[in-house]
């Protein structure tokens, strides 16, 4: 945990552009801390120079890591190893993220599920119940608003309960308040909230669209279920995109104003969502299924495909000749011809 | 004065107490039966007459009547022959009232006077109690069959004469020494460990004995699938006491128990693939148990199902569902239970060589599909599990060792079953085919993996709902077997490999 890093950017007395530069020009963050300290003149702006200096000689480093822990708050910076891969690779990170709850999700595969917040009854029910199923297998991201992002926190929370919350402000002040219960709910059940903005930072509304930028490139996926032409959610799925991540629309009715975005996604070519299982097999999930004993059985499954390279064979001749029960080629042979290396025709098993 | 004998008739597996009454009046000599008599029991009037000459006492001149109460039910066979024969002859004087109140009169008689063996003897002498009667008179043939109830005090005879002297002198003839043979009737000699190779779809009858899954078997000719299902009712668990007296009663009224020992073994029944509706699921004007119910409590293997008529296959469901049949006639309707296994076997295709390793198949695509299509939907939905059996190479035969005996399998099954009887035991069910819907949530519990593979498993292969919980069912039936206590990942997939392409391709 950079300590230095968390507390310039705890300060937002500095841009993102400027951290970033920081590091350039002072190797490490902890040296640019001590060297604004004490150089003078920096910056051509005295009165932004003066707060500055304020506040590097008022706090201490130790002091406002240790007070957002006691919050239950856990700082991670884009060079720590928990920060989580997808985002780290997306174009312009944030350098701290602040989190509450289960930090395990972050190294979870993840898919985003966002939308309106005014949502027809369809829509909602869409949401939670695309969430409940997603959940099963990953974590379901959202941004804790109204509407289709309270239903997939909401869904997610009835599945596996692997959800990650987005804000837009910082932990003092979740948005909306609405929501106040929901945002409880996710940390007691195992999930997990997520911002990049220190905790006194009030909503805004020019936050939102960068919080969006954070759901899209922490996700494998966006799911876009209703969105109107100008909806946040498209700008989410415009950032999943640019990151050449796979972005997926529920279509909806034409004559609604609010699926007007979400089908318009179709129409440029998102990965129209026919049914929940879809996903999974877009986001190639289960080219990633591990079963506990894996190691040995895959390459069981593998020693099986090498007698079946001499031609087609029955499940009996196989057991014969690996010298196995007959239910462990079974099983085997199942995994096979569920991940395509085996077809079967009447009992007999050949090599894709 | 009017003479009474006590006897019984059968209705469907119930018994009903018959009065038999004789009046004798003067008049032309007639010989009337009334009662709704059938053909063999209107003939009884011959028999009865030329029993009793033999017996040297003179047939009484005049009009005889006979009548059966209640009158409003048929009555069929000839058991009541001997009933008629006493109650002539207690008008006639040789025997008085007395001599035959509190007893139970069934058997057909000879000219000579002979008493020969009848059907329904047991469920006779199981509901003695009902009857009102303290003793059962029965022909020396039906004596075992009679005595397998323990209660009852039952004595047999093998002629008309030897009743009489009972009756009057209480005299009872040497006992024949054919002791009842308790043993278990070993029909079916054939054992798991005599049939080479076959694992696959030995292993598959092993989880459908231990969940009473039924089963279709798909392969070419010679591949052992008639073998093998003739080889099941051995990894069957016999009956229970309870059970055994079920099916042998139906046995019983059937004409089947022949040695006149309860059945121990789960039944075996194989009927031939022109058989009639009628005769699979039960009929005739007074309707007899049909196939169907003679497998209660066993299998019904149907071998060539392809070539059985369609309807005889669609009016299998009832009894597939329900487990009981009822068959309907104008004047009511019969019911008779039918829990039974039902075991297919069929053909790829007409030749039989479809997708044969060894042999090539001669079908059009057209032929393979008519041949197919031939197989009731609504049945295929009821079998759980599924199995291509591809033929064996003469290698495999002659290499493979015997495997595990048919007593080893058995007591694994016994083992699974007994798991589910405490699992089930506050449910209707007894095995894991018999689960709803809701009953396969309540109690089928899957580990994080093998819910995952199900999952998958049903993306990909495209499984129906009910596909689906069949899967699940059988996986439950292969982690009873190993004796674990969740569903995991290696059940689901075994349990997915039962699943069958009825494509033509």
């Amino acid at each position: 945990m950079n300590k230095y890093l968390i507390s310039l950017q705890y300060s937002e007395l500095f841009t993102y552009r400027e951290l970033i530069s920081l590091m350039e020009v002072y190797k490490s963050y902890e040296n640019a801390w001590l060297k604004l300290a004490s150089s003078r003149s920096l910056f051509d702006d005295q009165v932004r120079e003066k707060k500055i200096k304020d506040f590097l000689n008022k706090n201490s480093v130790q002091e406002i890591v240790d007070n957002l822990l006691l919050e239950n708050i856990f700082p991670l910076t884009i060079y720590d190893k928990e920060y989580p891969v997808l985002l780290k690779e997306s174009k312009s990170p944030p350098l701290v993220i602040y989190t509450k709850g289960n930090k395990s999700l972050l190294q979870e595969d993840t898919v985003s599920v966002v939308g309106t917040r005014k949502p027809t009854p369809y829509g909602r029910k869409i949401a939670f119940e695309l969430s409940a199923y997603l959940a099963d297998y990953l974590t379901i991201v959202s941004g804790l608003a109204l509407g289709i992002d309270s239903e997939a926190h909401k869904g997610a929370l009835k599945g596996s309960k692997k959800t990650i919350a987005v804000l837009g402000s910082g932990f003092h002040h979740p948005y909306p308040p609405e929501n106040k219960e929901l945002f409880n709910k996710i940390i007691a059940e195992g999930g997990l909230i997520l911002t990049e903005y220190p905790p006194y930072l009030k909503p805004e509304s020019w936050r939102f669209p960068a919080r969006n930028r954070i759901i899209a490139g922490i996700s494998k996926g966006t799911v876009v279920i209703e969105a109107g032409i100008k909806s946040g959610a498209l700008i989410t799925a415009n950032y999943a995109m640019e990151e050449g991540r796979e972005v997926f629309a529920v279509p909806g009715l034409i004559t609604n104003t609010n699926s007007q975005g979400s089908n318009a996604l179709l129409k440029d070519g998102a990965h129209l969502v026919l049914k929940y299982s879809g996903i999974l097999e877009t986001l190639a999930v289960f080219h990633n299924f591990k079963l506990g004993r894996t190691d040995n059985i895959s390459s069981d499954g593998q020693g099986l495909i090498g007698f079946l390279e001499g031609g087609p064979l029955s499940a009996e001749e196989l057991a014969i000749m690996v010298s196995e029960p007959i239910e462990s080629i079974l099983f085997k042979l199942s995994l096979l011809e569920l991940e395509g290396k085996v077809v079967r025709k009447s009992g007999i098993f050949h090599k894709v | 004065m009017i003479a009474k004998v006590l006897s019984a008739a059968i209705w469907g597996l119930e018994v009903v107490p018959i009065e038999v009454e004789v009046e004798v009046s003067r008049g032309l000599p007639l010989f009337l039966i009334v009662g709704l008599p059938d053909q063999a029991v209107q003939e009884s009037t011959e028999r009865v007459r030329s029993a009793i000459k033999c017996l040297g006492v003179s047939f009484p001149p005049g009009r005889i009547v006979v009548n059966m109460a209640p009158a409003d039910l048929k009555k069929k066979g000839p058991h009541l022959d001997l009933a008629i024969a006493l109650a002539i002859l207690v008008h006639e004087g040789v025997l008085n009232q007395k001599q035959i109140s509190n007893k139970l009169f069934l058997g057909e008689l000879s000219l000579s006077g002979n008493l020969r063996q009848v059907e329904g003897v047991l469920p006779v002498s199981l509901s003695i109690d009902k009857l009102k009667a303290s003793e059962i008179i029965v022909p020396s043939f039906n004596l075992n069959e009679a005595r397998l109830v323990k209660n009852s005090i039952s004595r047999g005879f093998r002629n008309l004469k030897e009743v009489v002297d009972y009756l009057r002198d209480n005299i009872l003839p040497a006992e024949d020494k054919n002791q009842t043979e308790d043993a278990v009737t070993t029909a079916n000699v054939l054992d798991f460990e005599d049939i080479k190779g076959q694992r696959l779809a030995k292993r598959a009858l092993e989880i459908s004995s231990a969940g009473g899954h039924n089963v279709l078997l798909i392969g070419s000719p010679g591949s052992g699938k008639t073998l093998l299902c003739r080889a099941y009712p051995t990894i069957m668990p016999l009956l229970t006491e309870g059970e055994s007296l079920e099916v042998s009663k139906i046995y019983s009224v059937s004409g089947l128990l022949k040695k006149g020992s309860l059945i121990k073994i789960p039944p075996f029944r194989a009927p031939h693939h022109t058989t009639s509706t009628v005769a699979l699921i039960g009929g005739g004007t007074i309707p007899k148990p049909g196939e169907v119910t003679l497998a209660h409590r066993g299998i019904l293997f149907l071998d060539e199902l392809t070539e059985f008529r369609k309807d005889s296959i669609e009016a299998l469901r009832q009894p597939l569902e329900d487990g009981q049949v009822t068959v309907s006639r104008v004047w009511g309707s019969l019911t008779y239970p039918s829990r039974f296994t039902l075991i297919c076997a069929m053909n790829p295709c007409s030749c039989g060589y479809f997708n044969d390793s060894i042999k090539p198949c001669n079908c059009s695509p057209a032929e393979i599909k008519k041949h197919r299509s031939k197989i009731s939907g609504p049945i295929v939905d009821r079998i759980d599990i599924n199995l291509e059996v591809p033929s064996l190479n003469d290698k495999e035969l002659k290499n493979d060792n015997p495997g595990e005996s048919s007593n080893i399998i058995r007591q694994r099954v016994q083992a699974a079953r007994e798991i589910q009887q405490e699992r089930y035991k506050n449910d209707s069910f007894i095995l894991n085919s018999e689960l709803n819907p809701k009953a396969i949530k309540k109690y089928i519990h899957l580990s994080g993996d093998a819910k995952k593979l199900l999952e998958m498993g049903s993306s990909r292969l495209g499984l129906s709902g009910r596909g689906y919980d069949r899967v699940l069912k059988v996986a439950t039936t292969i982690s009873d077997l190993e004796g674990s206590n969740i569903v995991k990942a290696e059940h689901i997939g075994e349990a997915l490999s039962y699943r069958i392409n009825l494509s033509y391709e």
